[in-house]
């Protein structure tokens, strides 16, 4: 399953997506689509993890778990996970 | 008196059962991470002549369940008849908080109350919130509320006890989309009627693939119909419907929160606040990582050492007692199985649990600090590769801890995972973590066989006990469920000051549950259990030639191997499949002759290699009546009988490896 933004679009530009893994600690990020099965992508976007929603980065290193923020909420994600969602940096 | 059924209902950590307490006067589990309550807990509040039925329920993010206790409030709301429902969302996140009590409001067709909880926080980040265009919109109350302080609480009050209109929110939707829902459900009328709910609301959830609206669309037999439905919904939305109606839903929250919610913009520090710059210590790789330990060593030091002055003294008070009931029977007028009783069973049984009261009490207090501060939550984040490892959920660390306390709670807390897979394996390895029933046998054996390698013996007990968990866990994960992959994804709530009266209150609990058991389950076995060791009476108490004595012989034939092959041991142990801390109080009550301290007893009994064994034998063996009971509540019965079964064998060969290893090095 897939979800994301804007479904039947195909995007013209160059693309400068990238999953979240290869997001930097303090970048800000827009997602822009997230995979995976269902039950995963449910529970992301429960948690607030939905196409459009800008994030912060908090923690990306040595390969570990990540930490991004939501408004005032932070999340702990696992990697496996975090290579699933598809972002765009944003300029703040 | 009037009756109202009331229902509190709010994404997790939110503060409901702090409402709940405070409305009820209960002491209910409340703490700063995300699925504390599990369960629906009633609780009753009169006021103005009227009996409120206050039902707290589990928090959830989506009324489409994920979980086991998510699903316990879809399943409250479709049986339950409530009266009045009190939504509860933290304010400090109202996008999506507000996301499961729109559900709500598109459900159900009672008065809702909704209330914006933690406005002490919210104002103090100086953001705003316009409570009363949000309520006219909603056309529900709205009461902003700080539930910890008691604020708002009279509004809240006041309004259960108001005749409210019924709620009549209707999500709006694409026109074309919500024609077609009004024409379906006029067209097949015949059908919608055997649906107990309102249509659209059914429709909708039909369409966001929700097991219930599935199963009542199968039930009514025409599901072909619905699935036909869906599929032109889909050609409409141009997406999955699932897709199409949550993004409905986020855009008509964005909307109403675009003019209501202000945040104060430009922050300090980079935009850092204190929970930030906290985290960067708590949950950075290698700082947090060490931390942890630190944190992990700390409590158990703090369980060992700090409990231990106190502990002196009620060993003491428990050697007096016993002392004086001795001189009972020089007594004239007092039958000499009284004295007998308490000197030999009941005050050295019971006391020999007893006197571990401030140890249990500290672990308690502690366990809750970690709780309450939001810390637990963290630990579970950085645990996770660790936890991956072992092939459990990263999400099972918070379980995991409630299991140093009490292994019965920490099951019932696993119901908190998505996956069954992950909370069967959760659950099958919970029983290996020490819980604190066990903490007596740990504290006794190396104070009386390494007291000069306490520290060390303990801590090995524990990390052994861990080991066995992971083990274990490894062990179920390849026998049965080869392939699941389930990634973290967990909420770290902001840092919170503890409330110390609030840990108190719940170490006092959980104190009190404590000494019922000592009162009852115990008291009784060690009145039994000085009975058997007292008959027939012309034989020396608790010799071999009692009956006890005589069970014990043949029970502690199954020993030998492992070394500790004395028939009170084997009774000890037996005695122990009610409850962990009666292998110390049926030792107490059996070797205790009325004087010394059970230490020097024990000491008696078994020599080092032995001793080792036992303690790792009584460690892993099958778990208490309590906690295979509450295994079978959660995964079924055949789970918890294989549990038993490879605890048993488990417990067994280690106990065996032990002895075998540890004999040979001390001879
Ligand atoms: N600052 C502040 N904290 C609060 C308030 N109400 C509750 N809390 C804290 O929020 C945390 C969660 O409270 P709970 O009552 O356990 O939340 P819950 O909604 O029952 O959570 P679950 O059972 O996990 O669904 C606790 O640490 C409370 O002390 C409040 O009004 N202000
Ligand atoms: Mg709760």
């Amino acid at each position: 399953m897939c979800i994301s933004g804007k479904p039947r679009l195909k995007r013209s530009r160059w693309n400068r997506n990238v999953t979240l893994t290869e997001a930097k600690s303090g970048q800000t990020v827009k997602v822009e689509s997230i995979m995976g099965g269902q039950m995963m992508v449910k529970k992301a976007m429960d948690l607030g993890l939905r196409p459009g929603v800008v994030l912060v980065v908090v923690q990306n290193a040595f390969r570990g778990q990540m930490v991004v923020k939501i408004e005032d909420l932070k999340l702990g994600i696992g990697r496996g996970i975090a290579v699933k969602i598809v972002v765009e940096p944003v300029k703040r | 008196m009037k009756r109202l059924n009331i229902a509190l209902i709010g994404t997790p950590n939110s503060g409901k059962t702090t409402l709940f307490n405070a409305l009820t006067g209960a002491t209910e589990k409340v703490g700063n991470l995300c699925g504390v309550t599990v369960e629906c807990i009633r609780g009753i509040c009169s006021f103005s002549d009227i009996e409120f039925h206050i039902h707290d329920l589990p928090g959830l993010y989506n009324l489409i369940p994920n979980s086991p206790d998510e699903g316990i409030v879809k399943d409250a709301l479709i049986k339950g008849r409530f009266d009045k429902i009190i939504a509860i969302i933290d304010a400090n996140n109202i996008e999506r908080n507000l996301f499961p009590v729109i559900q709500l409001l598109e459900f159900v067709k009672i008065p809702v109350i909704l209330v914006f909880n933690m406005m002490d926080e919210v104002r103090k980040k100086g953001m705003m919130v316009d409570t009363e265009t949000i309520s006219r919109i909603l056309k529900t109350p709205i009461v902003p509320a700080a539930v910890a302080g008691c604020e708002g609480l009279n509004e809240i009050l006041n309004l259960l006890k108001e005749d409210l209109p019924a709620n009549s929110f209707s999500l709006p939707v694409d026109p074309k989309i919500d024609s077609l829902m009004t024409e379906f459900s006029g067209r097949h009328q015949a059908v919608m009627e055997k649906i107990p709910h309102d249509p659209k609301w059914f429709l909708i959830n039909f369409c966001e693939n929700d097991h219930y609206a599935k199963k009542a669309a199968a039930d009514s037999g025409s599901y072909g119909l619905f699935e036909t439905f869906r599929e032109s919904v889909e050609i409409l939305a141009l997406r999955d419907t699932e897709i199409y109606f949550s993004s409905a839903r986020i855009g008509y929250i964005k909307g109403l929160l675009k003019e209501t919610v202000v945040k104060r913009p430009a922050r300090k520090n980079n935009g850092k606040d204190i929970h930030d710059r906290l985290d960067s210590l708590f949950i950075h790789p290698f700082l947090g990582f060490l931390i942890f330990l630190l944190a992990i060593f700390g409590l158990f030091w703090a369980v060992f050492s700090l409990g231990a002055p106190l502990q002196n003294i009620l060993e003491r008070l428990f050697g007096l007692l016993s002392a004086g009931a001795m001189k009972l029977s020089s007594v004239k007028g007092i039958p000499a199985g009284i004295s007998s009783l308490l000197s030999r069973g009941i005050i050295p049984g019971i006391g020999s649990v007893i006197i571990f009261l401030p140890n249990i009490m500290i672990m308690f207090l502690l366990l809750s600090f970690l709780e309450d501060t939001g810390y637990i939550s963290r630990a579970a984040f950085l645990m996770d590769k660790l936890m991956h490892a072992a092939g459990l959920h990263g999400k099972s660390f918070i379980p995991f801890m409630l299991g140093f306390g009490c292994n019965v709670p920490a099951i019932l807390a696993t119901r908190t995972l998505d996956a069954k897979k992950d909370r069967i394996l959760t659950v099958m390895v919970m029983p290996f973590i020490a819980c604190s029933a066990r903490l007596p046998i740990i504290l006794i054996f190396t104070s009386a066989f390494f007291p000069r390698h306490k520290v060390l013996v303990i801590f090995g007990l524990y990390i052994m006990s861990i080991l066995t968990a992971f083990l274990s866990a490894v062990i179920f994960k390849r026998l049965f469920f080869r392939k699941v992959e389930s990634d973290l994804i967990i909420e770290l709530p902001p840092y919170r000051l503890p409330k110390p009266e609030y840990m108190f209150k719940e170490m006092w609990m959980n104190v009190r549950e404590f000494l019922k058991k000592a009162g009852t389950i115990i008291f009784f076995s060690v009145v039994i259990i000085w009975a058997l060791a007292s008959f027939p009476g012309d034989v020396p108490y608790a010799s071999e030639t009692t009956v006890l004595g005589r069970i014990g012989h043949f029970l502690a034939g199954f020993f030998t191997p492992l070394g500790f092959g004395n028939w009170k041991a084997a009774v000890a142990l037996v005695t122990g499949f009610v409850a962990k801390e009666q292998v110390i109080s049926t030792l107490g009550a059996l070797i205790s002759s009325g004087s010394g301290d059970i230490i020097e007893h024990i000491r008696g009994l078994f020599p080092p290699a032995s001793a080792f064994s036992f303690m790792v034998f009584s460690m892993i063996y099958t778990p208490c009546v309590a906690t295979l009971a509450a295994i079978r509540k959660e995964i079924g019965v055949k789970w918890m009988i294989l549990n038993a079964i490879y605890s048993v064998l488990l417990a067994y060969t280690t106990a065996f490896i032990v002895y075998q290893i540890f004999g040979r090095v001390t001879a």
